[in-house]
């Protein structure tokens, strides 16, 4: 793996509460490499979206991060001053959320919000931004982009709007884009659209990409490598097949037989039971035993380290933490 | 595996049960200038209520009352050997007396006048956005017909048509305020009837009636709980504008707007008191009522929850 | 139909528009002479749909095409502008009272929204006790007991029964309103997009709710949502609609394995799967229409890459292409 784009050690990000502090984030490690797809699964809560956040130093209070480092092109994000990480945004690291509403002003029309965001990074003249403007929006596949730069936001189908989001983010090329749940609001053929454009824009430019959803077939078919979260924590990580194929944690696997096979309809589903543990009371441990099928008397009192794989296991970052892992296939199941 | 697998109750803090009232009282209290407000209303109302104890003078007993006391100023002492705290009136009345019998009328205007007023606007407003068609048609024309008008110029033509008295102030303030809340509870009704626990409600076969009432209504509770409040004070404002304009109660049931008009006369030759201290009785209760509204509708703001 | 017997369900040639009202800025324009613009949405355009006791019946369709509103039509909430809904046999439009509610608590809908769907409040026990005690189903210390058996079968810890909305789970949440529902004794549910708004192990737990549910309870079902996959999993029959229309029905299997209309096709093609890797993304193209607008003839017509001339001015009909199976196409003429 060339030198990461991004290099994540140890980011904890509590939300200060009237009922005690809440990790959302709580200790988390990953890497992503330049044109890398890096697939960043999680339920509601898992603290999949507070990462990204996170990562741009959009965290308001009552949150903060609170420890870990944020590695950008080997500079830690968290020391910047604040004025250096606003340059940065926008710029370098783009953020796409999953309602284009949040980054797009409704007042403004869309060339004039995107001229802004080319010059306020760069002195270039008006009309120049504006040709790049229009550029980046016929690269997101908008018909006529001549005429729809003089349009508002609310001109826009919800599927247009979320191409005009993203070809925002891709103005200055950015090194890396940070996708929070972009096509989880819009219809399976536009979310097939916006995949298509999303994949050929950073193959051309080598932006790497973080997409952060709780779907896990799509990132099966877009994301590199995948990490899956729950509660607050990556409990596995690599390559995409590696992780799909062969799940180690028991939550992934989970997961992915609960994703209804293709093959067997009208069969009972697997099914994880219970409910992620609120971030308040989360057990000691492990935080997926209580509804893990594999869980140890020891899940239940150490937080298990993350294991590194085996060079043999796959390479591309393979971690998992568990005490008891799946067994690799093929390999016999170990005496607990 | 055919066992269902029960959800356990959610553990920790965030989930206590608590009815949305005692939840409302929680957070209320929490909140210093609300309960300061509410702590001064208390106090004024039960002092007007309590009047007929605490008041040193009946003021609507002429016996008691001696035409030479006439403005006295504040602190003064009368022939007879009394000391008038707030001084008297023109007619020789204690102020002190007056004032806490003008709140007394004063409050059961307006309380009684917005109670009403909720009454028939909440019914109105319901009915218009849950029944629709031509009833909230001609409903809400009727709405806008009487909002475009001022308030007190059609509490003063009704008046002047009904002649003084309480309970035709009461009237006027009903029929000047009812709008306003049909209109608000209209707007918030309309939201929820589209949400989905309406729909199931008319899926599990309930009459109209019900899920009015049991569904809807209480759903709309909170603008009805901020407007209602805040609404009060200005029921209390509208009855003691009509009073100083002498349109409003009789003379024998003076109310804070009656005494500081009455006060109004010398209040060029520097007998202020019979006018001002009325006025800041009136400006306390209002702003004490106001304060409450205002938070009420702070706390009750989904977007500016915590 | 390829189903024997009275269907427990029929939707016939069912449509249903929606127009926005005429305020009366306009209504004083038209005294001059200016038309109102009055915008109608088909949001159902003759559709016809019959569901067998016992049968799982999926409907998909992306957003605008109208399964909300055939959801709703269904289920007795919204009467339909045009066409028939018949239960067991019987036009429900001509019910009596009694029948009325009879009918409306027979079929049953379960909601999207685990949040809006709820009172916020009721407590759980009077959300779902509520309809029992009202229609005298259950009296006295009975409705109680009812709560808590509806519970235990949805899976819900009946000392949950005292909470509100608030303070459960979005899957918590969801048990609560198939139980609402469960406490009628329906035959038919309803499920609008039931799923889609939870997490994926809870989805998991639902739908198996669901098959426990048709299992011993022996529930039919019309089963709508967005999600191929689910669908696939749960449905006998599916329907696709396409901007208020349906344009393919027939059984699940042979639906999925051999798509006949180009819709169905490209739809299919854009469900994400799990064991599809590094996909290079070839998408349909075009927007979805708005509905407001729908584009004559077919409606698929500008985003089909088979289209012909004839399918700009003409609206292929809904015709049997092989047993059991129904497709609206005028491809399927020329095989």
């Amino acid at each position: 793996m060339s030198a990461p784009v991004l290099d994540v050690r140890g980011l904890r990000t509590v939300f200060h509460t009237s009922k005690g502090p809440l990790p959302a984030v709580d200790g988390v490690d990953f890497a992503v490499a330049p044109g890398e797809v890096l697939g960043l699964v999680g339920e509601s809560g898992s603290g999949k979206s507070v990462t990204g956040f996170s990562i741009m130093g959009l965290v308001d209070p009552p949150g903060a991060v609170t420890a870990g480092q944020v590695l950008f092109g080997g500079r830690d994000l968290r020391r910047l001053p604040p004025e250096a990480m606003r340059r940065l945004r926008g710029d370098r690291i783009a953020m796409v959320f999953q309602d284009p509403l949040m980054t797009l002003n409704p007042v403004l029309r869309i060339d004039e919000q995107m001229v802004e965001a080319i010059r306020e990074h760069h002195a270039v003249p008006w009309r120049d931004a504006r040709a790049r403007a229009r550029d980046a929006l016929g690269q997101m596949g908008i018909p006529a982009p001549e005429e729809r730069l003089d349009a508002y936001p609310h001109q826009f189908s919800g599927g247009m709007r979320q191409r005009v989001a993203i070809a925002i983010a891709m103005l200055n090329r950015p090194d890396l884009i940070i996708a929070d749940e972009p096509t989880t609001a819009l219809d399976v053929t536009i979310q097939g659209q916006i995949l298509f454009e999303m994949q050929r824009l950073i193959a051309g430019s080598g932006t790497a990409l973080i997409w952060i959803t709780h779907d896990l077939a799509v990132v099966a078919e877009l994301a590199d490598r995948i990490a899956v979260m729950y509660a607050g924590r990556i409990v596995e990580q690599g390559w995409t097949d590696d992780v799909l194929d062969r799940p180690r944690h028991p939550y992934t696997d989970g997961l992915i037989r609960s994703v209804p096979a293709e093959d067997a309809p009208g069969g009972r589903l697997h099914q994880i039971d219970g409910m992620a543990p609120p971030l308040l009371a989360r057990p000691p441990g492990c935080a997926f035993a209580p509804r893990c099928p594999r869980a140890l008397a020891p899940c239940r009192v150490d937080a298990p380290e993350e294991s590194v794989a085996a060079a043999a296991d796959g390479g591309g970052g393979r971690h998992w933490r568990c005490h008891n892992p799946v067994p690799a296939p093929g390999a016999p199941e170990a005496a607990p | 595996m055919t066992e269902p697998s029960p959800e356990r109750p959610a553990s920790g803090a965030a989930v206590t049960a608590a009815a949305p009232a005692v939840d409302l009282w929680r957070r209320f209290r929490g909140d210093g200038v609300a309960v300061g407000g509410l702590l001064v209303f208390l106090v004024v109302a039960a002092a007007a209520l309590a009047a007929p104890w605490i008041a040193p003078q009946d003021p609507y007993d002429l016996t008691a009352i001696d035409l030479f006391d006439g403005r006295l100023a504040p602190g003064e002492e009368s022939l007879s050997g009394t000391v008038y705290l707030l001084g008297t009136d023109d007619q020789g009345r204690d102020m002190v007396s007056a004032i806490l019998y003008g709140l007394r009328i004063s409050l059961m205007v307006g309380v009684v006048g917005t109670l009403f007023a909720v009454a028939i606007g909440v019914l109105a407003g319901l009915t218009a956005a849950y029944l629709g068609r031509w009833w909230e048609t001609g409903l809400m024309r009727l709405v806008d017909f009487q909002l475009s008008f001022p308030a007190i110029m059609v509490a003063l033509i009704l008046l002047a048509i009904l002649g003084r008295g309480v309970d035709k102030v009461i009237l006027a303030i009903i029929l000047v305020h009812w709008a306003q809340y049909a209109r608000v509870i209209r707007g918030a009704a309309l939201v929820e009837r589209n949400k989905e626990y309406i729909e199931a409600a008319q899926n599990l076969g309930f009459s109209r009636l019900r899920i009015m009432l049991v569904h809807l209504l209480p759903n709309c509770l909170a603008p009805i709980l901020v407007v209602g409040t805040i609404r009060i004070a200005s029921a209390i404002s509208t009855e003691a504008t009509l009073s100083f304009l002498g349109v409003g109660v009789p003379i024998t049931e003076p109310s804070l707007g009656l005494l500081i008009a009455n006060g109004y006369d010398y209040l060029m030759s520097g007998q202020y008191w019979i006018s001002v201290f009325p006025g800041v009785a009136l400006l306390i209760l209002i702003v004490a009522i106001n304060l409450i509204g205002d938070r009420l509708r702070d706390i009750l703001n989904p977007r500016l929850r915590t | 139909m390829s189903e024997t017997g009275t269907p427990i369900l029929a939707l016939e040639a069912v449509g249903r528009r929606f127009e926005r009202s005429i305020d009366m800025a306009e209504r004083l324009l038209a005294l001059f002479g200016r038309r109102p613009d009055r915008r109608t949405v088909h949001a159902v355009d003759s559709a016809d749909l019959a569901v067998a006791e016992g049968e799982v019946v999926g409907l998909v369709g992306e957003s605008g095409c109208g399964k909300s509103t055939l959801a709703r039509i269904a289920a007795g909430i919204l009467p339909p502008s045009a066409g028939t809904v018949r239960f067991r046999g019987r036009d429900v439009a001509g019910l009596g009272q009694t029948e009325r509610l009879a009918y409306t608590l027979q079929v049953q809908m379960i909601f999207q929204d685990p949040f809006a769907s709820l009172n916020p409040r009721q407590t759980v026990g009077t959300i779902i006790g509520e309809a029992p005690r009202v229609h005298g189903l259950a009296t006295g210390p009975a409705v109680a007991e009812r709560v808590a058996r509806v519970m235990h079968e949805v899976g819900l810890d009946p000392s949950l029964a005292g909470r509100f909305p608030h303070q459960l789970s979005g899957g918590q949440r969801q048990r609560v309103g198939i139980a609402r529902a469960l406490s009628v004794d329906p035959r038919f549910l309803v499920c609008d997009e039931a799923v889609s708004a939870l997490d994926v192990s809870v989805r998991a737990q639902v739908l198996n709710l669901f098959l426990d549910l048709r299992r011993d309870r022996g529930l039919t079902y019309l089963f709508i949502s967005h999600d191929l996959s689910v669908v696939r999993h749960i449905a006998d029959r599916v329907a696709i609609m396409y901007l208020g229309r349906i344009v393919e029905r027939g059984p699940a299997a042979a639906l999925f394995a051999t798509p006949t209309h180009p819709y169905t096709q490209a739809l299919l093609a854009e469900i994400p799967r799990l064991s599809r890797r590094r996909r290079r993304f070839t998408p349909v193209a075009g927007e979805i229409p708005s509905p407001l607008r729908p584009p004559p003839g077919c409606h698929f017509h500008p985003r089909c890459p088979h289209a012909l001339a004839r399918c700009r001015d003409e609206t292929p009909a809904l015709r049997p292409v092989a047993p059991g199976r129904w497709s609206a196409c005028h491809l399927n003429d020329q095989a």
